[in-house]
């Protein structure tokens, strides 16, 4: 555990660049802040129709999600770089390394998640019309938490296989993958309005339901993704 | 003490230390129960290794100059001991050796360098009298 | 005789810093051609230095990624402070400080980055002591590492791994890019550093003046194996090297030498101290002069040692010249 934690204090130290982790927190947060502001602007302009809400909210989670790409690839600067070797002298074993970075990541993940739903809760209320706001929240906080951890899932493992910028070009074609899929998806005679709705059905029923399951979701690919990610590092040379 | 050690002669550092201890020794600049300097505080003071000091150590100890007592350290051995008398011996004789060769090569007659060493001799022998007179 | 590391201790059993044996790693490729570590067995007793001599590429900087669990051994077992650095890694690691040939921290850090990254990953971090350091070797904390020079970063290093209590320090040519008097400071803070006999310290060099002061012990790799690994003044007193002009080199003579390299002028042998005899006694008898007078001979140091020995075969290769 304390091998874990040193890991985590580590990671932390790489993300904010070294004894500044205030300013990690706040490039995290800066989003939905502003995101809030401008949102009090449309207000006060009398620009906030839903539309225009939806768009922002867009805008901002998908700002989130560019960060954690960026989050990623800022963890892993060192694996390209002469600087790796200080993994190889601190008294953190590779597996423990592995468990503390996928620790380290989950909690700025967790911590942007809730930023975002933050500004999320002042903003948005496009989203489950007729819900109330919470459980409109929890559910975009849930969605967000997820996505990111799900990234995270797939990016980690080809960041501890390959060089820097191949896993980045690999992470970056899987990414192109999901909407070619959705494509395809939308292709085939299914019906896609009815999945859909059972989706929607599940959402609005117990809020216990979506958040147990999609925290199992979040679980179950990150244990596959550490396994992987285990047994690729341990053979690494640094 | 002093040591002065050569990293550009020949000879081995060790070679070094240890001769200057037993000259130390065989003048008398160190005393019969003095100790000498630790082995890791002389290899600092030298900037030389540890196991060279210790060797020189060692090859003094075997020839009886100093003793290594258990957890003190190392100390000049008694000089009225057998084997510092036998070192003096060696040394007196190798210098007079080495006076003889060179008055052969100067073409000296034997009897010329006994005259000369008796007159020495007497110069000497007359020199701590005077002293502990002074006494 | 010879001043061995057992005696120094006065006969208790000694305590090893370091245990090596036959350790060793594959880099070879199917066409035959990559590196191997063979066989490297070595010892390094608590309390001393310990030299790791070599030419470049000759497998120092793998043994001490080996020693780092950086890269994987293929056979062989490694005891680091009487613990083996694979099952027992975080506590072995937490005993080392480690210095590479360039630096591991991220250049775009400030230098005073280092500490609030370094102390939390050490529980017997001392702080005032690593604050010594940098004051003491000019360390300022609002330079970019990237902005230091090889010594300074070699420096800021060195007061990482001396800060945290460690026992045995892994240096791998921290003498590369310091001036003379920077390697003399070196030298004084690891004689120092190993001054109460429970320190001690490996360090890989191609400068090979500091170590023959400091070193106790050398081990010297060459082509991925060990030439000789035991007391540095034994290695020093081991071979001879032997000079003479361009006609004093009969073939009679080659089986007793060990390194040879030739030019228009004359040639350098390198004679185990022990066939000095038999060589000097099986020059040609058609010269006139004895044969002391014919040679120079020295006491070799370790860059004769080095340089005569590297190219094996290569003075093979010029033995056969000689032959024909």
């Amino acid at each position: 555990m304390k091998a874990i934690a040193k890991q985590i204090k580590l990671d932390m130290q790489r993300f904010s660049g070294a004894g500044r982790t205030w300013i990690g927190v706040l490039i995290f947060l800066s989003a939905p802040v502003i995101g809030i502001l401008l949102n009090l602007v449309m207000a006060l302009t009398g620009n906030d129709g839903d539309d225009a809400r939806t768009a922002l909210t867009g805008a901002v989670a998908g700002t989130g999600i560019g960060l954690i790409i960026g989050l990623i690839s800022g963890l892993f600067v060192d694996f390209n770089n002469a600087a790796i070797r200080l993994n190889g002298l601190l008294s953190i074993t590779r597996d423990h390394q592995v468990f503390g970075r996928y620790a380290a990541v989950s909690l700025l993940v967790l911590v942007q998640s809730c930023g975002y739903a933050i500004f999320y809760f002042c903003v948005a209320d496009a989203f489950l019309q007729g819900q109330d706001h919470w459980r409109a929240t929890v559910l975009f906080t849930l969605g967000l938490f997820m996505s990111e951890s799900l990234l995270f899932a797939v990016a980690a493992p080809l960041f501890y296989w390959l060089e820097m910028a191949k896993a980045m070009i690999a992470f970056l074609a899987l990414l192109g993958l999901v909407p070619i899929t959705a494509l395809v998806g939308s292709w085939l005679p299914f019906d896609w309005g009815a999945v859909w709705n059972s989706i929607m059905r599940f959402l609005t029923s117990d809020l216990w339901r979506p958040v147990l399951l999609g925290l199992a979701v979040i679980l179950a690919a990150d244990m596959v993704s550490i396994a992987i990610s285990r047994k690729v590092y341990a053979r690494k040379e640094i | 003490m002093k040591l002065i050690i050569s990293s550009l002669s020949g000879q081995p550092i060790y070679r070094q230390i240890e001769d200057q201890i037993r000259s130390a020794i065989l003048t008398g600049d160190l005393q019969a129960g003095e100790g000498l300097p630790s082995l890791r505080h002389l290899s600092q003071e030298l900037r030389v290794s540890v196991l060279t000091v210790t060797r020189a150590y060692t090859e003094l100890a075997q020839e009886g100059l100093v003793e290594n007592i258990q957890g003190k350290g190392t100390f000049v051995a008694d000089s009225g001991d057998q084997v510092m008398r036998r070192h003096m011996e060696d040394r007196v004789q190798s210098l007079l050796g080495e006076a003889v060769d060179t008055a052969r090569r100067a073409g000296m007659e034997p009897d010329r360098i006994r005259g000369l060493l008796d007159g020495l001799l007497g110069d000497k022998g007359s020199a701590p009298a005077s002293e502990e007179g002074k006494e | 005789m010879c001043a061995s590391p057992a005696m120094t201790t006065s006969g208790e059993d000694v305590d090893y810093a370091l245990r090596v044996s036959d350790l060793g790693k594959s880099y070879a490729k199917a066409d035959g051609t990559g590196f191997r570590l063979h066989q490297v067995t070595m010892d390094l007793p608590m309390g001393y230095i310990m030299g790791l001599i070599g030419p470049n590429g000759a497998g120092k900087s793998t043994l001490i990624r080996l020693l780092l669990n950086m890269t994987h051994r293929d056979s062989g077992a490694i005891s680091i402070l009487g613990r083996d650095p694979l099952s027992q890694e975080e506590e072995v690691k937490a005993d080392l400080g480690v210095v590479f040939d360039s630096i591991y921290f991220l250049e775009t850090w400030k230098v005073k980055a280092v500490e609030p990254v370094m102390a939390p990953m050490y529980p017997s971090w001392n702080s005032d002591r690593y604050q010594d350091y940098l004051r003491r070797f000019g360390l300022q904390e609002n330079r970019k590492i990237g902005k230091l020079s090889r010594g300074m970063q070699m420096k800021l290093m060195l007061a990482v791994a001396l800060s945290h209590d460690a026992r045995l320090l892994i240096l791998d040519e921290p003498t590369s890019g310091l001036d003379v008097l920077a390697r003399d400071e070196l030298m004084d803070i690891l004689l120092d550093y190993i001054g109460d006999g429970r320190h001690s310290v490996l360090f890989s060099t191609h400068i090979t003046e500091d170590l023959e002061r400091v070193a106790d012990f050398v081990t010297y790799i060459n082509r991925g194996s060990v030439f000789y690994t035991g007391p540095k003044d034994e290695l020093m007193e081991a071979f001879q090297v032997v000079r003479g002009g361009p006609d004093d080199l009969a073939r009679a003579q080659i089986p007793y030498l060990m390194g040879l390299q030739r030019s228009a002028t004359g040639f350098e042998a390198l004679v185990p101290a022990e066939r000095l005899k038999d060589f000097l006694a099986s020059a040609s008898p058609a010269a006139m002069e004895p044969s002391e007078d014919r040679y120079l001979v020295e006491r070799a140091d370790f860059d004769n040692i080095i340089r005569l020995t590297a190219g094996s075969p290569a003075a093979a290769d010029k033995n056969k010249e000689v032959e024909s």
